[in-house]
């Protein structure tokens, strides 16, 4: 037998339910994750108390807990401790993406992005293994 | 009996000579003075004459001046050369809402002083050369409104040097300008979302990722990522002319290679050019120059890009576009050089305003936003340089764009 290889697991935290359709076929479909996604911050940082994930990738702007805010408290979750956190932003401006790298997280990615190349992007920033 | 003269002694008659003499003589002199005393005369009334005259010229072309500073709809400040006000006419008197009751101008100009000691303070070290600034926007109180006055200084020449400055509340424009881009931002940002899942949604599709569509389909999935695509740029560069236009856009300037510009300009466009069978050269003159410019890679790249892009737009198969670079005085000059049809010599200016295309004959055109030769001046302009076009001889255009050497050695 060849051993099989488990996906990368990747958690998808956005408002936005069509984006997070896109972002589900373009990791999931073209890139080989298993998807998980959660509508709000508030539901991602649940999701990490009992759940372990190999990348989260989360929206910067959403009602309620936003990005930033939901990247702080991940980091108190047991599960979240030191999980690679992708930023999927619409603001584009460098020092915007610089902000935000500085939170922590392992990369910016800005919206519209190619869903071709998604989990590449993914893979590389948050250094998983392809 | 007549006198005879001749009895008389000789001293006698020496005497008689000199009185008859002297009388002649003060006769004559008494003329002469009242001759000269009546030209005299003359002389005084046609010069008072001409004094009153001209006193009065000057009174009325003095009456003129303060007619006009005090008629004018521009606040006028007026100080002597220690920076102390002595004519604040009265549209500055109403901007700043000092009591215009008073009619003493010390008084008015004592209240100013008092009121407004930023501006004084402006006023002062501009008038004594402190400040190399000829304008200054200054946020100030004007009876307890929050108020953007935007002060612009005049020396006076002659005798009795001092300022004169003109005053401009902005307040109501720039919070236009903020309202503006602050609606730019965040339709931009709202637009962005539904944009990301639409062109994401249509890429999948168009890649045959969910399986292949009917011939039919996939032309019309093709159509609507392409215009799906156009629309993103067209997002993207409304922002980014609202940043230039609005200040807020920031750099990030760093030393650059001019070669690692041109390197990374012709990897982005060489696929471009290629397909249009155009040859894209990179020159950069490295002889000439020390090789690097303090500039925001990123920003300039993309004034490189812009004018590339366009360049091969317009530019016939199998001709050459060069992007060269070379120092001219405290400059470095960068330029790209096509053989194409070239702008007609009536629209050399105007393409640099947003929204402006050059008409083409072919479907090149739909690609464009006609923002981005706007951007570039921008761009250009933040990094205090100039930019653009010429003809060439004897076809295509020359678009040249220059960064200031000089002045950034003071500051990398």
């Amino acid at each position: 037998m060849t051993i099989t290889r488990t996906n990368p697991r990747a958690l998808v935290v956005d408002d936005d339910e069509s984006i997070r359709s896109v972002v589900d076929i373009a990791l999931g479909l073209v890139g080989g994750f298993d998807v998980t996604q959660a509508a709000s911050g508030e539901e991602a940082v649940e999701l990490l108390t009992d759940r372990i994930f190999d990348v989260v990738v989360l929206d910067v702007m959403m009602p309620g807990l936003d990005g930033p805010g939901t990247l702080q408290r991940i980091r108190s979750t047991y599960n979240g401790v030191d999980v690679p956190v992708v930023f999927l932003t619409a603001k584009a401006q460098p020092h915007e993406r610089r902000d935000l790298e500085s939170l922590g997280a392992s990369g910016v990615i800005v919206k519209p992005f190619d869903p071709l190349t998604l989990a590449d992007d993914v893979r590389s920033l948050a250094s998983l293994d392809s | 009996m007549a006198p005879d003269l001749y009895s008389l002694t000789s001293s006698s008659r020496w005497m008689i000579l000199i009185v008859t003499v002297g009388i002649a003589t003060v006769s004559a002199l008494s003329a002469r003075i009242w001759s000269i005393e009546r030209s005299h005369r003359r002389i005084r009334s046609v010069l008072e004459k001409r004094v009153f005259l001209r006193t009065k010229e000057l009174e009325r072309a003095y009456e003129m001046t303060e007619h006009v500073v005090n008629a004018v709809k521009e606040a006028i400040v007026v100080v002597d050369p220690h920076g102390e006000a002595v004519l604040v006419n009265p549209a500055a008197q109403a901007m700043l809402e000092i009591d215009r009751s008073s009619d003493d101008s010390r008084q008015i100009c004592r209240v100013f002083n008092e009121r407004f000691p930023d501006l004084r303070i402006f006023m002062r070290e501009h008038v004594e050369g402190a400040s190399g600034k000829t304008s200054i926007t200054i946020r100030t109180d004007v009876s307890g409104r929050r108020r953007v006055l935007e002060v612009l200084g005049t020396p006076l020449d002659g005798p009795d040097e001092g300022h004169v400055y003109i005053v401009r509340d902005i307040t109501d424009a720039l919070s236009f300008l903020e309202m503006k881009s602050r609606f730019v931002s965040i339709v931009s940002h709202e637009i962005r979302t539904p944009l990301t899942s639409l062109s994401g949604s249509l890429d999948l599709l168009d890649e045959g990722v969910l399986g292949a569509l009917p011939d039919r389909a996939a032309d019309l999935v093709s159509i609507a990522r392409s215009s799906t695509d156009r629309l993103v740029r067209l997002v993207n560069d409304v922002l980014d002319l609202d940043r230039l236009e609005s200040q807020r856009l920031t750099l990030s300037p760093t030393w650059v290679s001019i070669d690692e510009l041109f390197v990374e300009t012709l990897r982005t466009m060489q696929p471009f050019s290629t397909k249009h069978g155009v040859r894209l050269l990179a020159d950069s003159a490295n002889g000439h120059l020390n090789g690097k410019v303090f500039v925001d890679q990123d920003r300039i790249v993309q004034v490189l890009l812009n004018l590339v892009l366009n360049a091969i737009k317009f530019a016939p198969a199998s001709s050459t576009i060069l992007v060269s670079a070379r120092r001219r005085h405290d400059e470095v000059e960068f330029r790209v050089d096509d053989e194409g049809r070239g702008v007609p010599q009536s629209e050399l200016e105007s393409i640099f305003e947003p929204f402006t295309q050059i008409e083409t004959t072919d479907d090149r055109r739909d690609s464009g936003t006609g923002l981005g030769l706007a951007i570039c001046r921008g761009i250009v302009e933040r990094h205090g340089g100039r930019i653009w076009a010429e003809k060439r001889v004897p076809t295509g255009t020359r678009f040249v764009f220059t960064i200031p050497h000089e002045r950034q050695e003071t500051n990398p």
